[in-house]
């Protein structure tokens, strides 16, 4: 290897390194924020390591109701996750594989929502849940989001490059389309089965206008909403501000540690086709 | 047992299946043979229930079938591809159907009966399909498909998937389990050596309609159309139109620069032509009796295949295949002349296909007679 | 043998189930399966999708007060008031400098992006980046507001880090998030930062598809470096400039949570200071949730409905020309 190249290849390095350090410099400030001794947030120069001090952790865990929002954002995420599971695999099914009489508007009904912008919408979607009584309720923040287009389309596609012949298989042992849908399909497809969960996952959790505008009670507000009042609550203390939003990152943190690379493919449209 | 009545199928303007019917006994294994898109898999699920036909009756045990669902006719059935759930172990897809219909108890008993009966043992059932060979795949599809002790067992195509080697083996395999078994079998396949290497009875099918029912070797010996004749064999059967002349109310073939041939047709007067059969093991290079006649031919290309070469040759433009040895194949030039015996000569009817006067074309009657004939 | 229509015991399954449901029964449900399956899906969608954009038609051409009661027909007087409202053409100003900023950063800063980390992961052993794509990535998957509150911390003029490495660099560093001039490129630098990584990843699908033989041939005709990313890769990448074009469009067109947070929503202040951060979807939600208006916020969500399909077009004209499809 020549020097030039040599200087080529360990300087893009550099560069990268730096990028990535710039990138994750917000959420590292909120550790050594959180973890420093109080005051040090407003001190001079600014503490660059993270210390040892988990006491903000303690004072909002023991002097708020962080744990009761982090319940309502599980609950509501996971039975959002369930429902969007449920719905969109019935639907991505029968898109393939029933009877369905005009099929093609169906279809383009199902998964027209992609093109609706959301912002547009949300006054009327105020209006039409303020009929249904839905205002206030943990439905509210459930039950819009128990189907999405997207993963509609994500089975969708899994399902029609099934082989015709399990199904043929399945009827043979006398498995109705529930059933079949059921043991066959639904686990054979694992690979959506997992793109959804973590996308619905990713969206549920980081709902903020929704609630924002849809909620005032504060015993059913998600983390994220939460957070909003915890911004004024807190106002006097950085250390404490940024304490609770780490809290409230960690489980995407967490989950995105685990799954990184399902994560940016499912994120990123690269791996929801067919993965063997 | 299983009996087939008049099934006809159409998908629009394709008729599939015209007026099948046939009558399968207990513990037959029988097979439908015929080119694809001949309309064979159309026919076996039609049988097992997966498609309905426009017309005609399936009765399993003399009880009409027609419109039940597949798991109610008692059938199982091994698919192309085996159609196995790749997220299932082998000892899963084989209690498949059963799961949650029986104690599991007894659910992994009846499993653990299969494999034993199929040669599988616990290990292989722990695996998923992918992780099993070709051979392990069929035989779990097979128990996925007797595990409900099925009173006919339908495969399709089952070792289309396999390469040459596992084929064979599997075929005896096959062939081996349906011995100790028993179980009726409906097997559909376009590989007509498979057919005539396993079945007790065979239908050899084209374009939807029975070309001939009966055992292999009968088959072999007697096709009863053209299409069967040259269908079956390896190869089959050569066949080509040749005229007829008639004289004192007799009709006798003859070549096209007309030469009469020592062979009596039996046909109905104002008949111009006939096709003309002979198997490639029947036609030689010398004359072996004395009604031989003899075919000018154009060598096309010679396939050697070890102690016999295959002469595919041409005769005023139709294909003929010899079988002749590998020796003497080798010395020919560009023409060859080719001898046959009056006696192996088939004869259909040119419009119909349908061979000609029952009784004659098998070897003895037709030699005494064409010798009544000569 | 048994005749098949003899009703078995379920444990002798001796070969046939027993016939369960009668044959009309069966024909008459079966061709209605798939609504059945497709129901719960379609209820959804149409409930709180489909039904609130017609709403959104209907309540721009009424006097609505939530609940409906006193509502009356109002014509184009809804159109009339907004167009007459200073602030709803301030906000299309505010949410024009805003998206005339993104979409051109997001553009170069992703790609660049895109080009450093699949160029890392070419020369390492490992594809996909690792690591350092994986952290460019992750902020996108953040929670809006979380990560908002760190940026306000670090953004503070007075004790915010920002500033600290800035006074280094010059006397008077600027305001930030509490100057009508820095506001809007404080939200900006926040949301390039939380989106510039899931671009990064449309950007590198895109380059994946690009296959080494072309860079190959254009070096052995003496093409390289940035010569060869203007005359083979960029064209190839078209198709991907376009998609991060209009998603980057319609995405900071509606921008929300992150402005409502940076500015001070929590204290009532969003869209701060001096209105120089009151985007159009802000201003809905003000217009609504505090003014209680909810005919002019329709209206205006009509508009943004209206404008963000005038611009989708105008793109898909502007790119038919540029976009090269293989």
């Amino acid at each position: 290897m020549s020097a030039r190249r040599r200087l080529h290849r360990y300087g893009l390095g550099a560069v990268r390194a730096i990028a990535a350090a710039a990138f994750s410099f917000p959420l590292y400030w909120m550790l050594v924020t959180a973890t420093g001794p109080r005051g040090a947030a407003y001190r001079f120069p600014p503490r660059i390591l993270p210390g040892l001090d988990f006491h903000s952790f303690v004072t909002v865990i023991d002097g708020s109701n962080w744990a009761r929002y982090m319940l309502n954002s599980t609950f509501i995420t996971a039975t959002t996750i369930v429902l969007v599971l449920f719905t969109s695999a019935l639907a991505g099914w029968a898109l393939v594989a029933l009877p369905l009489g005009l099929r093609g508007a169906v279809f383009i009904v199902l998964l027209g929502t992609m093109l609706l912008p959301e912002q547009a919408l949300i006054i009327p979607q105020y209006v039409v849940n303020f009929h249904l009584h839905l205002l206030n309720t943990y439905a509210v923040m459930i039950v819009p989001f128990a189907a999405t287009s997207s993963s509609i389309f994500l089975f969708r596609q899994y399902f029609a490059t099934m082989p015709a012949e399990w199904r043929d298989a399945a009827r043979v042992e006398g498995l109705g389309n529930l059933r079949y849908l059921w043991r066959v399909a639904f686990p054979a497809a694992k690979p959506v089965v997992f793109t959804v969960i973590l996308l619905t996952f990713i969206a549920s959790w980081n709902q903020f206008q929704w609630p924002l505008i849809m909620t005032q009670n504060p015993s059913i507000a998600p983390i994220e909403l939460a957070l909003n009042q915890y911004q004024s609550a807190y106002e006097a203390s950085q250390r404490l501000i940024n304490a609770v939003s780490l809290l409230a990152l960690l489980p995407i943190v967490a989950v995105f540690a685990v799954a990184q690379r399902h994560i940016v493919g499912a994120v990123g449209g690269l791996d929801t086709g067919v993965e063997g | 047992m299983l009996q087939l009545d008049g099934i006809t199928k159409t998908y629009g303007h394709d008729v599939a299946l015209s007026g099948i019917g046939v009558m399968i006994e207990e513990g037959e294994f029988f097979s439908i043979v015929g080119p694809s898109g001949c309309g064979k898999s159309t026919l076996l699920r039609i049988v097992a229930g997966l498609d309905e036909p426009d017309d005609g009756t399936v009765s399993i045990d003399g009880v009409d079938v027609s419109g039940w669902e597949p798991v109610e006719r008692g059938i199982g059935m091994v698919f192309q591809n085996y159609a196995l759930f790749p997220h299932l172990t082998a000892g899963a897809n084989i209690g498949f159907g059963l799961k949650g219909r029986l104690p599991k108890e007894e659910l992994r008993r009846r499993v653990a009966e299969i494999a034993e009966l199929l040669e599988l043992d616990a290990a292989m059932l722990e695996r998923r399909p992918r992780q099993l060979s070709g051979g392990q795949r069929q035989r779990v599809a097979l128990g996925r498909a007797l595990i409900r002790r099925p009173r006919v067992l339908l495969m399709d195509e089952p070792l289309s998937s396999a390469d040459a080697p596992l084929r064979e083996r599997m075929r005896s395999e096959l062939k081996g389990f349906h011995q100790r078994a028993g179980t009726t079998t409906l097997y559909v396949t376009h590989d007509q050596r498979e057919a005539m290497s396993m079945s007790d009875r065979m239908m050899v099918l084209d374009h939807g309609r029975a070309q001939q029912v009966g055992r292999p070797i009968d088959v072999y010996r007697r096709p009863a159309t053209a299409f069967a004749a040259r269908f079956v064999g390896s190869p089959g059967m050569s066949v080509w139109p040749m005229p007829v002349r008639a004289a004192d109310g007799r009709h006798r073939l003859v070549t096209v620069d007309g030469n009469p041939w020592p062979v009596q047709v039996p046909c109905p007067a104002g008949t111009e032509g006939v096709l003309v059969g002979v198997r490639p093991e029947r036609l030689g290079l010398r004359p072996c009796s004395e009604d031989s006649a003899v075919l000018h031919c154009t060598v096309d290309t010679i396939e050697p295949q070890g102690e016999q070469a295959l002469v595919h040759a041409s005769y005023c433009g139709n294909a003929v295949v010899a079988a002749v040895e590998a020796a003497a194949a080798e010395q020919l030039g560009a023409e060859v002349d080719l001898w046959l015996s009056a006696g192996d000569l088939h004869l259909f009817a040119v419009d119909s296909g349908q061979r000609l006067a029952d009784g004659r074309g098998d070897a003895e009657a037709a030699r005494a007679g064409s010798a009544v004939g000569g | 043998m048994t005749t098949l229509d003899a009703p078995r015991p379920v444990s002798a399954l001796v070969g046939a189930e027993p016939r369960s449901v009668p044959d009309r029964l069966r024909r008459l449900v079966r061709p209605f399966a798939g609504y059945l399956f497709v129901f719960p899906a379609l209820g959804v969608l149409v409930v709180f999708y489909y039904v609130p954009a017609l709403l959104l038609f209907v309540i721009s051409f009424f006097h609505y007060h939530l609940g409906g009661a006193g509502s009356s027909f109002a014509g184009l007087d809804n159109f009339r008031v907004l167009f007459a409202q200073p602030l709803f053409w301030k906000s299309l100003v505010v949410t024009g400098y805003y998206v005339l900023v993104m979409v051109p950063a997001t553009l170069v800063i992703s790609l660049a992006l895109a080009m450093l980390v699949r160029d890392a992961a070419r020369h390492s052993k490992r594809k996909r980046g690792g690591l350092s794509q994986a952290l460019i990535f992750l902020p996108h998957v953040t929670p809006l507001v979380a990560t908002s509150l760190v940026w306000v911390y670090i953004l503070n003029p007075q004790y915010g880090v920002m500033n600290y490495v800035l006074r280094a660099f010059v006397s008077n560093p600027p305001g930030w998030l509490e100057s009508t001039g820095y506001s809007m490129p404080s939200i900006e630098i926040y949301s390039l930062w939380h989106s510039v990584g899931f671009y990064m990843v449309l950007f590198l699908a895109g380059l994946a598809s690009i296959p080494d033989r072309l860079l190959e041939a254009a070096r052995v005709e003496g093409v390289r470096g940035f010569a060869a990313f203007r005359r083979v890769v960029f064209p190839l990448l078209t198709p991907s400039v376009y998609l991060v074009t209009v998603l980057a469009t319609v995405n900071t067109m509606q921008a929300f949570s992150q402005i409502y947070t940076l500015t001070g929503g929590a204290h009532g202040e969003a869209g701060g200071p001096a209105y120089s951060t009151t985007t159009d979807a802000l201003l809905i939600y003000q217009t609504a949730f505090f003014y209680n208006h909810f005919s002019l916020a329709a209206t205006m969500s009509l508009m943004l409905f209206v404008l963000l399909v005038l611009l989708t077009v105008v793109q898909r004209w502007g790119f038919s020309k540029l976009v090269f499809y293989r």
